[in-house]
């Protein structure tokens, strides 16, 4: 017998929900965002480029990623080139040769393609991740590819939405 | 409107190898972790090179044309052909407004699971069909 579905209450969705396998992407990400740049030492498919230590990140639950492709913001707002200005951010061509790693000792919690996290790719919906249990320093950006960043020049910067656990 | 929270991912990926040709079922790489019995799967997407030019084991994505060509068939604990023939088109993010496909939580049999074509023309030997699945871990 067909049933009308009257309220969210008792669907799959509302068990979602439930278990935190879903989010509402009308809001926003997360109480407070910080960009992370880091920079490439090498160019070689199999490269990690690891983040540096971030105290405020690992004491946080990680709530939503966005990789920032050139598309977006065309110059990164942290490191500089010896010219004195801001190196470009990638495009998201550069970007379909790397993975974003969220990882705590060798353990990956998730691995997701940095084109992926483009808001621009996803019609402007934010990638939601949900990790209290994870290390910065650990995670990192592994190439895919060779040919594709310019060593000790090129950057990719992240904005890591995050809520103090 | 809600969307997908990634907790745990895991990239999988379907290898042609071989000629080619419709009809064949190609089997995913496996991956013991995704076997256990307290993992439950919830969500999955597919990547073609426009995502990921290809995976960390070093094999090379199909190409985004090549997406309409690829259909999957994914199967529980129980045996049960829970995604059958779906196209692999429907599951890429970004075909869909940058939603995620859901699934009902279970616990997958990814050595069962396979990926086949509806059309070869273009698939080269030893290209893959990558998947990102999002799984938790339960009691």
């Amino acid at each position: 017998m067909f049933v009308k579905q009257e309220s969210r209450e008792g669907s799959l969705m509302r068990r979602f929900e439930k278990q935190g396998f879903v989010r509402d992407y009308s809001g926003i990400e997360g109480s407070r965002v910080k960009s992370v740049v880091a920079q490439f030492g090498y160019d070689e498919a199999g490269y990690r480029l690891k983040f540096e230590q971030d105290p405020t990140l690992d004491s946080s639950q990680i709530v939503a990623i966005e990789v920032v492709s050139s598309e977006t913001t065309s110059l990164n707002p942290q490191k500089k080139a010896s010219s004195g200005d801001y190196i470009p951010n990638l495009s998201n061509s550069e970007l379909a040769n790397m993975v974003f790693v969220l990882a705590k000792n060798d353990e990956q919690i998730f691995v997701l393609p940095c084109v992926n996290a483009v808001k621009s790719t996803n019609a402007g919906k934010p990638v939601f991740v949900n990790s209290t249990d994870h290390r910065w320093a650990d995670s990192y950006i592994e190439l895919v590819a060779s040919g594709i960043v310019i060593t000790d020049f090129s950057v990719i910067t992240l904005n890591v939405w995050y809520k103090p656990k | 409107m809600n969307n997908l929270i990634i907790k745990r991912s895991q990239l999988v990926e379907a290898q042609f190898t071989g000629t080619p040709a419709v009809t064949k079922r190609y089997a995913f790489t496996e991956i013991p972790n995704l076997s256990r019995n307290n993992i439950i799967l919830y969500g999955f997407e597919a990547l073609t090179a426009g995502q990921m030019s290809a995976t960390p084991l070093g094999n090379t994505v199909i190409a985004d044309a090549d997406q309409p060509k690829v259909v999957v068939t994914l199967k529980d604990n129980d045996n049960l052909e829970f995604v059958y023939q779906f196209p692999l088109y429907s599951l890429v993010r970004s075909n869909n407004a940058g939603l995620v496909t859901l699934l009902e939580p279970r616990i997958i049999n990814l050595t069962d699971c396979y990926v086949q074509l509806v059309d070869a023309t273009g698939i080269s030997t030893n290209e893959v069909a990558a998947f990102n699945f999002y799984y938790d871990l339960i009691d």
